[in-house]
């Protein structure tokens, strides 16, 4: 029980160190990123604050702002699949998805779902992110995957490094 | 080619430095199964020449055949082959690898020179140096490690390895200077016996010219020299 | 080229001494390198086995660490319980296909005691589908009723049909529910993860000792609620610690995350074990950096001792490289002695290393695994750890080439004369 005691004292001061997710911070430049994999279908739930996407977080009213969220969410919509990049060995081809400002008091989130059907193995290769490319306030990713046999998470920042497929 | 002299050496020149020949000598022939004595003071270029005999010293300038063979035409590492596998080379001290036994040094010439051990007539290696030390009054000694023998027996080995594989050519570069004269006389007296076996050609090198009457011919080195003439 | 490899090792064995030292500071920074190696990959195997398809874990708002250890791991405590009530919820939730509530928070004689429920015998998996077995007798039914982990029926030496009690807490056994002992029903089969070091009752069991329990402190005597009257009577299950939650389809379990993140009811969290896990290794990552750095220092100590060792024993053996040239070795088989020395002294090291590795975790293996009750497997070195030995094998050899280089020159300046 001792050794199983020191492991504790070592990983105590992580544990609370914490944040809950899914229950994140709204802080901006941060997006999550949520990806499902059954089957042959990808579902990829995104979610970042919405001033990293459209420039502003209040209720669009004026023209030009309603133009600016409109122009933002239908570029997101258009270039997920250029952004999320499955491995090439998986053809996975993206659907038109949904994406939709929500109001949380004084913070709008974006949030978007998206799915890919995919003719290749979803259980090897690497993932890798272009999300600056296209928003380049977003500039880390908080990724969760879960797929047959696969739980993961990342830390993605600057769309630098990958998530690998399979155990 | 046994018909060839064991050394020839014709206005051969060696200096270390440019412009500051050590060996400068017009002549010099040395006839297969000649014993020669070599004598001269010290500093006057002995083991110099030596050295340029045994193919480890290239000659600047002149002709140089040992055994038939052109040295300065040869590369190093042919000069190095003739060397290991048709020559014998005797120091004044210290000729053994000290980690190994007696028997691993007089074979060692055999094991890093293949064409050292085909010469042994169809004997093995370990054959050869047990008959070698029997000649030699060593046989008691072969497992025993080098650096625990004394001088005499030291130097009785190192004949043994420069022996082994019958060499067309023994050099001795002051083999008996470290010991006293009862085993000089003894040790010389081998040595003869066992070039004269193997049909050797002996070259042996000393400043102590009280040995000098029990070889065919004696030569100084200072007289050979250009500078002498 | 034989003859050269056999010089090299008589004359090492010739210094067996330093050549010993050397060859144990090699290999002392292979075991660290993989050992250190070893550790993770097993720590991870072992760590990512011990819980298999449940697609959440949820319980009261706090660190995601801290919930995936004290629930999985039995590490640690919970700060706070949820009601049984708000568990309900989630586990009738249509999208949840199966629920597996925990109430921790007691022990016995230092292992945890876990309130649950038969969904815990019928779902939990561990070493992706392994399930829950009995080595003997079946699961508590009864409030009064136990099963044993395996370890804890092996340390403390319990049978089926055994009373014990239950102490209320995780400390020592100061206050024991020793007024209603519990009876043991089953020993669960040997699965190698903390499970053996667990008691498992039933939820109304947790609840049943705590009845008459006031702020925490023990009833006054005289006024103990007799445990035949609870059985009669019955309990309310008021809370549980935690619960483990599998999806019908896994982006409904992403989708679940979210709105038990966001319950309104009390302040819940729910994480997806492997990302809570994949976030700890990220952590520990600096620690493991930080002593794979250390042992690459202790590695280059090592080669630069060979190095020296090497290096000071040239000018010694000048007289050894003349004799070799005086019976027609060449200067680069001297080179070629050199190096194959050092290259006998690194293979040696790498392989006296990879001994002491494979030593070291098996006689590790049974403390760790009765301590945290993580298998440190014995199996073939990783990529990486191949990778590490075939990169200080290569450095053995290059290094080496410094006073091989040095001999050559040696060797080239003093060809037949040289003097001791």
């Amino acid at each position: 029980m001792r050794i199983g005691l020191c492991l504790f004292a070592l990983l105590a001061p992580l544990a609370w160190s914490q944040e809950a997710h899914g229950h994140k911070a709204h802080v901006h430049g941060v997006a999550a990123l949520d990806i499902a994999i059954e089957g042959k279908t990808v579902t990829a739930i995104f979610e970042s604050p919405a001033d990293s996407i459209m420039g502003f977080e209040h209720l669009a009213k004026a023209p030009a702002e309603i133009k600016k969220r409109d122009e933002a969410l239908a570029k997101l919509k258009a270039r997920f699949g250029e952004m999320l990049l499955m491995p090439a060995s998986a053809q996975c081809v993206w659907k038109p998805g949904k994406a939709e400002v929500h109001l949380h008091g004084s913070h709008a989130d974006v949030e978007a779902e998206f799915t890919a059907e995919c003719k290749g193995p979803l259980n090897r290769g690497e993932i890798r992110f272009a999300f600056m490319k296209v928003f380049p306030d977003v500039h880390e990713l908080k990724i969760q995957l879960i797929g047959p046999g696969q739980q993961t998470g990342a830390v993605i920042k600057h769309d630098e490094g990958t998530v690998k497929l399979g155990r | 080619m046994t018909d060839s002299p064991a050394v020839v050496l014709d206005q051969l020149r060696f200096g270390y430095k440019q412009g500051r020949d050590i060996l400068d000598i017009p002549s010099l022939a040395v006839p297969r199964r000649e014993k020669v004595f070599l004598f001269g003071p010290s500093g006057s270029g002995k083991t110099t020449l030596l050295g340029v005999i045994a193919g480890v010293l290239e000659a600047q300038s002149g002709t140089l055949r040992v055994m038939g063979e052109d040295l300065r035409a040869l590369s190093g590492a042919k000069r190095d082959a003739l060397r290991g596998a048709r020559m014998g080379y005797i120091f004044q001290l210290f000729n053994l690898l000290p980690y190994l036994s007696v028997r691993d040094n007089i074979t060692l010439p055999c094991r890093l020179h293949p064409a050292r051990a085909a010469r042994l007539n169809g004997s093995s290696p370990v054959a050869a140096a047990e008959a070698l030390a029997a000649q030699l009054d060593i046989a008691e000694l072969l497992d025993e490690p080098a650096r625990d023998l004394s001088v005499g027996q030291q130097q009785r080995v190192a004949a043994a390895r420069a022996l082994i594989g019958n060499p067309e050519l023994v050099i001795a570069d002051e083999p008996t200077s470290a010991l006293d004269a009862d085993h000089r006389a003894q040790f010389l007296e081998t040595l003869f016996g066992c070039c004269e076996r193997a049909g050797a050609t002996l070259l042996f090198v000393s400043h102590d010219r009280s040995l000098e009457s029990r070889f065919d011919r004696a030569l100084s080195l200072p007289e050979l020299q250009r500078s002498a003439a | 080229m034989k003859a050269l490899w056999s010089l090299a090792a008589q004359s090492l064995w010739s210094r067996r001494l330093t050549s010993g030292l050397t060859m144990l500071s090699i290999a002392l920074s292979v075991t660290l390198l993989l050992g250190i190696e070893s550790v993770r990959t097993g720590a991870r195997d072992s760590f990512s086995n011990t819980i298999s398809g449940v697609d959440l874990i949820g319980g009261a708002r706090g660190g995601s660490l801290q919930l995936l250890l004290y629930t999985v791991f039995r590490l640690g405590s919970a700060t706070n319980n949820i009601s049984y009530e708000t568990y309900q919820h989630w586990a009738e939730h249509p999208a949840v296909a199966w629920a597996v509530p925990y109430s921790l928070g007691d022990s016995h004689r230092g292992f945890r005691v876990v309130g649950t429920t038969e969904a815990f015998y019928k779902h939990f998996r561990y070493r992706r589908d392994r399930g829950i077995e009995f080595a003997d007798g079946r699961a508590p039914s009864g409030i009064f009723e136990t099963a044993l982990g395996s370890e804890v029926a092996r340390a403390l030496g319990y049978t089926v049909g055994q009373k014990i009690a239950i102490t209320h807490g995780l400390a020592g056994d100061l206050l024991q529910h020793d007024d209603k002992p519990f009876t043991v029903t089953g020993i669960l089969a040997r699965t190698a993860t903390p499970v053996d070091r667990s008691l498992y009752v039933t939820l109304e069991g947790i609840s049943a000792v705590h009845v008459d329990w006031e702020s925490g402190a023990p009833p006054m005597p005289g006024e103990e609620i007799p445990a035949e009257q609870l059985e009669r009577e019955g309990v309310k299950i008021e809370q549980i610690t935690a619960f483990l939650l599998s999806a019908k389809r896994r982006v409904d379990a992403l989708r679940l995350q979210r709105e038990i993140n966001t319950y309104t009811g009390e302040p819940l969290m729910a994480v997806i074990p492997g990302v809570a896990l994949a976030e700890m290794w990220r952590t520990i990552g600096y620690g493991e950096t930080a002593l794979a750095v250390t042992a690459f220092f202790v590695l280059i100590a090592g080669l630069l001792g060979m190095i020296v060792a090497l290096y000071t024993s040239l000018e010694e053996r000048r007289r050894e490289m003349a004799v070799l040239r005086a019976i027609g070795a060449r200067p680069s088989s001297i080179v070629m002695l050199l190096v194959a020395e050092s290259a006998l002294l690194t293979v040696g090291g790498v392989a006296a290393g990879l001994a002491l590795t494979y030593a070291a975790l098996w006689v590790a293996q049974g403390p760790v695994e009765q301590a945290v009750g993580l298998t440190l497997t014995l199996g073939a070195p990783s990529q990486l750890a191949w990778i590490y030995v075939g990169c200080i094998l290569a450095a053995g050899v290059v290094v080496a080439l410094l006073p091989a280089w040095k001999a050559y020159r040696n060797t080239l300046a003093d060809g037949l004369s040289a003097r001791l």
